[in-house]
């Protein structure tokens, strides 16, 4: 379901990209999707078809929760909130990330 | 849920509806249904995924299956055959209609009255129906070739009507049969007729007397006392001086505390119509006969009962050394999967997933000496069934699988799967994140188990030792005679 141009993400590192968004506070899932759009300079494009499988994985596995709200104009949504599990998930995965990329970037450079 | 995900979805859309679409749209139904699925199927395909990469990797150290199998075979079997031993001996309920109506009824203090105050209870209209059993007694048996003692029960003539027992050929012994009339055990029948049908209407020698064969019990009979004791034969009263143990059907609705109070007034009443050397109302007690109401009631079913838990206590002090063998033996393989777990664990494998994979390995050996523990379980009880205990008693004991036997083996195997693999899992994920800093305290884990199973080896021992001793000196007590001058023994 991809656009072309558009580069393809590790599963763990969308997770990653979710949980450091819900960190800036609660948000429902487009939030969500917006935040890390902007954030990356609208170079990344979630698709609800990975980006909603992420979120209910995360929520399983006990990382987010989700509460229902209101939105800004005034609609039910569901609000997900980063939970103690998920803080430390977060600093652990983004230790790997820094790892992953590292270690890429030197087999490029070799 | 299908709900929520699909309104998640649709409120997801008119956002970014309103944002002029900058966010590709994609088909809800299959979101859903992928979300859906996650959730239903996750744990269970995880788990077979992670079955079969244990049982994968387990190939690869087939000493270590079978050590681990034969520690968790033996620690589950001797458990479980603990257990079935004493739901059997504790619980079973005899082949009787309705057991939890019927109670045992003593009065004057005696196990065994006779037959004028049966009479008398029975006629007093106190209890559905009153019926009396001897099962301590034996019979001279000529087979035609010669005559050997057998096991034998006397009861009253309404006793299989009163208490419903199914039979398995012809009846039971009727009130208006003469009485020279005999039931045969199952046992009884396969030995001496060959379990030929026909034997029903033959007649036998029992004590120089010609009785008829009215009926054959069917093969898992059990007898009112419990403990397995079956009698080869159950005869008619026919000699005024046998004291037989009543047992009497209490009519709908009535309690147990009721039932005494009122054989305590009909004792009375026998006390002043029949008087003796003893009072009829001293010593008066009613008492269930099966399940846990006669554990409760009778005291020496609640040592009996004590008893096997200690037993039970001690096969799973045997069990917890299985598992902590086990246990050391998969710290030893976590080692080697060091890298393994770092990669896994650097592409992104949350850790409670890992530990999943890594205790499934435990589970997949728990399942597989759980199975073998069941099959020694059952080959120890049809050989318990064979055996002829050199007492006095017919004690045949019948320990067949159920659903209890069932449930306890999977509290034990989870019990298996966590004591072994908890211990080694958590390591791995500790030594995994932090390399090399704890060879040290690795090998002191493996002394502190390989301790731990010797002290409770220790203890298992001695406990057994005791109890040997004990067994073998109260068999060599004085039973007050010279046994060596005595030259009849049965």
């Amino acid at each position: 379901m991809g656009k072309a141009a558009q580069p393809a993400l590790l599963q763990g590192t969308l997770d990653l990209l979710i949980l450091h968004a819900l960190q800036r506070g609660a948000m429902h899932g487009y939030a969500i999707a917006q935040t890390i759009h902007l954030l990356s300079d609208e170079v990344l494009k979630v698709e609800e078809g990975s980006l909603y499988p992420a979120l209910w994985r995360l929520e399983l596995d006990g990382a987010i929760a989700a509460k229902s709200g209101l939105s800004e104009n005034n609609r039910k949504a569901k609000f997900y909130h980063i939970t103690k599990r998920g803080e430390k998930l977060v600093a652990e995965q983004e230790a790997t990330w820094a790892r992953l990329s590292a270690a890429v970037s030197r087999v490029l450079a070799g | 849920m299908h709900q929520e995900m699909a309104a998640e979805l649709a409120f997801h859309r008119e956002m970014a509806a309103g944002h002029h679409g900058s966010i590709p749209l994609g088909n809800t139904a299959v979101i859903a249904e992928h979300g859906y699925d996650l959730w239903r199927f996750t744990f269970l395909e995880n788990l077979w995924r992670d079955l079969l990469y244990a049982a994968r990797g387990l190939r690869r150290s087939p000493l270590l299956v079978l050590t681990a199998l034969v520690s968790l075979g033996l620690g589950i079997g001797v458990n479980a055959t603990m257990f079935s031993l004493g739901v059997e001996i504790l619980f079973s309920e005899p082949s009787v209609h309705d057991a939890a109506s019927l109670a045992y009824v003593r009065i004057g203090g005696s196990s065994h009255s006779a037959p004028a105050a049966i009479d008398f209870l029975a006629s007093s209209g106190l209890f559905a129906d009153v019926a009396g059993e001897n099962e301590e007694t034996s019979s001279n048996f000529n087979d035609g070739v010669e005559t050997h003692p057998v096991y034998s029960a006397i009861v009253t003539k309404n006793y299989f009507a009163a208490l419903g027992v199914p039979m398995l050929h012809g009846r039971g012994i009727a009130p208006d049969d003469p009485n020279e009339v005999a039931v045969l055990s199952y046992a009884f029948w396969r030995k001496q007729f060959a379990g030929d049908p026909s034997a029903i209407g033959r007649t036998i020698n029992l004590d120089g007397r010609m009785c008829t064969v009215v009926g054959i019990l069917p093969e898992h009979h059990r007898g009112l006392i419990g403990f397995g004791i079956s009698p080869d034969i159950f005869l008619p009263r026919y000699l005024d001086s046998t004291l037989l143990a009543i047992y009497a059907r209490l009519k709908p609705g009535m309690p147990v505390p009721a039932a005494t109070a009122g054989v305590m007034t009909v004792a009375r009443r026998m006390d002043a119509q029949m008087p003796g050397r003893f009072k009829y109302a001293d010593g008066v007690s009613v008492s269930a006969i099966a399940g846990y109401a006669r554990l409760k009631s009778e005291r020496e079913m609640m040592a009996v009962g004590v008893f096997f838990v200690l037993l039970l206590a001690v096969a799973g002090l045997v069990l917890l050394i299985a598992c902590v063998n086990v246990a050391s033996l998969l710290l030893a393989r976590a080692s080697a999967r060091r890298r393994e777990i770092a990669i896994r664990l650097a592409i992104g494998a949350s850790r409670g997933r890992l530990l999943q994979q890594l205790l499934a390995d435990s589970l997949l050996l728990a399942l597989l000496g759980a199975g073998l523990g069941l099959v020694l379980a059952q080959a120890t009880a049809v050989l318990l069934a064979r055996i002829h205990l050199p007492i006095p008693l017919p004690i045949r004991l019948q320990i067949a699988p159920d659903w209890r036997l069932a449930i306890y083996a999977a509290v034990l195997t989870t019990f298996a799967t966590l004591a072994c693999g908890l211990l080694p899992a958590w390591q791995s994920l500790k030594e995994s994140l932090a390399p090399g800093l704890h060879r040290e305290g690795k090998m002191r884990m493996r002394r502190i188990l390989v301790g731990a199973q010797i002290a409770v080896s220790v203890i298992v021992l001695t406990t057994g030792f005791l109890f040997l001793r004990n067994l073998v000196s109260s068999s060599a007590l004085s039973p007050g005679f010279d046994v060596r001058h005595t030259f009849w023994r049965m």
